[in-house]
C-alpha cells in the first residue's frame, strides 16, 4: 500500500496551518498505527467460544506485543498497545492530568493573561484549553456507540482512546480507519484553538458594547 | 440581542394589560415569575379587580433596606404604594387601578417602572450614592454591600467624584467560571485599548479584592470553589449626567445577568461546535466503510444489473 494512497482519503480537507508543524508526527502515528494492525481472528485460549478483543483482556500475555509511545511533547503523546487481534491507540493531547488537577484545586493565583491572537503556534496549557479538551474528548466519548472504534473510557493517563479489532479492520478499509485517526488527531487541536479564539473574540466584543453604551 | 432588557418582560405584558383595560373588562390575575435570584408575584383578586398587587422577592433585602433606609421606597421610589410584604416576598407594592393617570403616557411610563422593580429594588443603594454624586452631596454611607446571589455580592462604594461598584463574581461551574474569566479580561483589555472608550467607566478584574474594598471595615471576602475574580466599575459623573441616571442603573445593575447570559451564549456556542465538528469526524469514519459490491441491484424494469465481468 503506497503512502500516497493512505494520504487520497484527507486530501479532500483544506490543509491547515498547524499541520506543517504536526506532520513528522502524525506520519509517524501513521506509519506505526498501519504496521500494528496486522491484526488477525484469535479465539480466546482461556474461555472456550469466546473471542474477546487480547489487548482489553489482558490474560495471556504471550498475545501481547510491545506498547509504543510517540512522544511529540511532554504534553502530546499517543500510546499503541497491540495484540493478536486488536490493537488500542490512546492519545493524550493538551490536556495534561496535572492540569485537571490544578482546575479542582481552584486556583488560587490570578488568571493567566490573555492568550495572544492569531499567528501563534505555541500551545499554551491554561485553563480554557483543558477544559475545551476535556468538553470535547468527553462529547465524544459519551457516542461512542455511533463512533464504532472509540472507547468509552480513555486509559489511565490518557484524553482519549480508541480500539481497533480485527473485525473492524476487516469490516472498514483499514488505510481509511488509519486516515479517520490522524484525521481526528489534526483536527481537535486546530478546533479547539479556534474555538478558544472565537470565545476570546464574543468576550472582547460583549465587553466593548456595554462599554459602548455608557459612554 | 446584545443587551438585556431591564426589566422583566412577562411581568410587563401582565401589568401592562390590566394598566390599560378599561374598568369594566379587567381580568383577575395570578402570575408568579423569576429571572436571575429575583421572583416576582403579580396578583389582581377576583373578588377585588381594582387592586393590583405586586410582589418581588430578592435574596439580601434587609441588607438594601438597612443601607437605604425604610423611607427610601415608600416615600422616594414607590409614594403610596407599599403594602405589608406578603408572606413569602420581600416588597408588596399595591396599585389602584381605578385611580390611575388618564394619560397614555403616563400609564405606560408605571408599566415601565413597576416591570424594573427587580433592579430598583437591588439597585436602590447604588441610586441613592449615584443621586448624591449628581447633587455633589457627600456620600451618604462609606459603602453598601449587596449580597445578591449566594458567594456573591456588589458593593458600592461612594467617593467624593465617583461611584465605584465592584462585583464579587462566582460560577459553580468549572467551565462556565473559566468562560467568565475570559470574558473579565477582555472587558478590562477592550476598555484599555479602544479609543472611543475613553469617556467610558474604569473597568479592572483582579481576583484579589480591589484597594477600594480592602480599606473598609466589615467587609468578609468572598470565597469558595468557583469563585472567579473582583470586578470594579468606576463611575464618574459625567456618565450618569444628562439624564442617563436610570440607563446605566439599569446597565450596572444587570452587569452579572448580562455577564451569565453571554457565558451561557458562549458556552452553546461552543457545544455547536463540537456537534458540527463530530459529526463531520462520524462521516469520515463511514467513509472507512467499503461499499457492499455483491449486492444485487435491479434497474427500473426489473432487470437485474449486473456490475464486473
Amino acid at each position: 500500500m503506497s503512502s500516497g494512497f493512505l494520504r487520497g482519503g484527507s486530501s479532500g480537507t483544506i490543509p491547515r496551518e498547524g499541520n506543517f508543524a504536526l506532520k513528522p508526527y502524525l506520519d509517524c502515528i501513521r506509519e506505526t498505527l498501519g504496521a500494528a494492525l496486522c491484526v488477525s481472528n484469535f479465539a480466546s485460549q482461556i474461555v472456550e467460544r469466546h473471542n474477546k478483543p487480547e489487548v482489553e483482556v489482558g490474560t495471556s500475555s504471550e498475545l501481547l506485543l510491545n506498547p509504543i509511545v510517540i512522544r511529540r511533547s511532554d504534553h502530546e503523546s499517543v500510546l499503541i498497545e497491540s495484540a493478536v487481534n486488536s490493537v488500542r491507540f490512546s492519545i493524550k493531547a493538551r490536556i495534561a492530568a496535572e492540569g485537571v488537577a490544578r482546575l479542582a484545586a481552584a486556583s488560587p493565583h490570578p488568571a493567566p493573561p490573555a492568550p495572544p491572537l492569531r499567528g501563534s503556534q505555541v500551545k499554551q496549557l491554561d485553563e480554557m484549553d483543558e477544559i475545551l479538551a476535556r468538553k470535547f474528548t468527553r462529547f465524544l466519548m459519551l457516542r461512542a456507540d455511533n463512533f464504532i472504534v472509540l472507547r468509552r473510557k480513555p486509559v489511565p493517563g490518557y484524553d482519549i482512546s480508541f480500539l481497533l479489532t480485527n473485525f473492524n479492520v476487516e469490516a472498514l478499509w483499514k488505510h481509511k480507519l488509519i486516515d479517520f485517526v490522524i484525521q481526528f488527531m489534526e483536527e481537535i487541536d486546530s478546533e479547539i484553538s479556534a474555538m478558544k479564539l472565537a470565545v476570546n473574540e464574543r468576550a472582547r466584543m460583549v465587553g466593548y458594547q456595554y462599554l459602548r453604551e455608557m459612554c | 440581542m446584545l443587551h438585556l432588557e431591564p426589566g422583566h418582560r412577562i411581568m410587563a405584558e401582565a401589568l401592562a394589560a390590566r394598566i390599560h383595560a378599561p374598568p369594566d373588562r379587567r381580568e383577575a390575575v395570578d402570575v408568579r415569575c423569576s429571572d436571575f435570584g429575583v421572583q416576582y408575584y403579580l396578583c389582581v383578586p377576583p373578588e377585588q379587580q381594582n387592586v393590583l398587587k405586586l410582589s418581588v422577592w430578592v435574596r439580601c433585602f434587609a441588607e438594601v433596606v438597612e443601607g437605604v433606609g425604610e423611607a427610601f421606597f415608600a416615600e422616594q421610589l414607590y409614594p403610596g404604594m407599599v403594602q405589608p410584604p406578603e408572606p413569602g416576598y420581600s416588597l408588596t407594592l399595591a396599585l389602584d387601578l381605578d385611580a390611575l393617570p388618564p394619560e397614555e403616557e403616563a400609564r405606560n411610563e408605571l408599566v415601565r417602572k413597576l416591570s424594573c422593580v427587580g433592579r430598583d429594588v437591588l439597585g436602590a443603594p447604588l441610586r441613592v450614592a449615584l443621586l448624591a454624586l449628581l447633587g455633589g452631596a457627600a456620600p451618604p454611607r462609606p459603602y453598601y454591600a449587596v449580597h445578591h446571589r449566594e458567594g456573591e455580592a456588589m458593593y458600592v462604594v461612594p467617593k467624593d467624584d465617583v461611584v465605584i461598584v465592584v462585583f464579587g463574581i462566582a460560577f459553580a461551574s468549572p467551565v462556565e467560571a473559566a468562560i467568565a474569566k475570559a470574558f473579565l479580561h477582555e472587558i478590562e483589555i477592550s476598555r484599555r485599548q479602544s479609543r472611543d472608550l475613553a469617556t467610558a467607566p474604569t473597568v479592572s478584574y483582579t481576583h484579589e479584592p480591589p484597594l477600594e474594598l480592602k480599606q473598609l471595615d466589615g467587609v468578609r471576602p468572598l470565597q469558595g470553589a468557583g469563585f472567579v475574580g473582583h470586578v470594579s466599575l468606576a463611575l464618574s459623573k459625567r456618565n450618569v449626567e444628562g439624564g442617563r441616571l436610570e440607563k446605566v442603573l439599569a446597565l450596572v445593575v444587570g452587569y452579572r445577568n448580562y455577564l451569565m447570559f453571554h457565558v451561557m451564549g458562549a458556552k452553546s456556542q461552543l457545544h455547536t461546535r463540537i456537534r458540527s465538528r463530530s459529526s463531520n469526524w462520524l462521516q469520515v469514519l463511514n467513509r472507512a466503510m467499503p461499499e457492499k459490491l455483491d449486492k444485487e441491484k435491479k434497474t427500473i424494469t426489473g432487470r437485474t444489473f449486473r456490475k464486473g465481468p
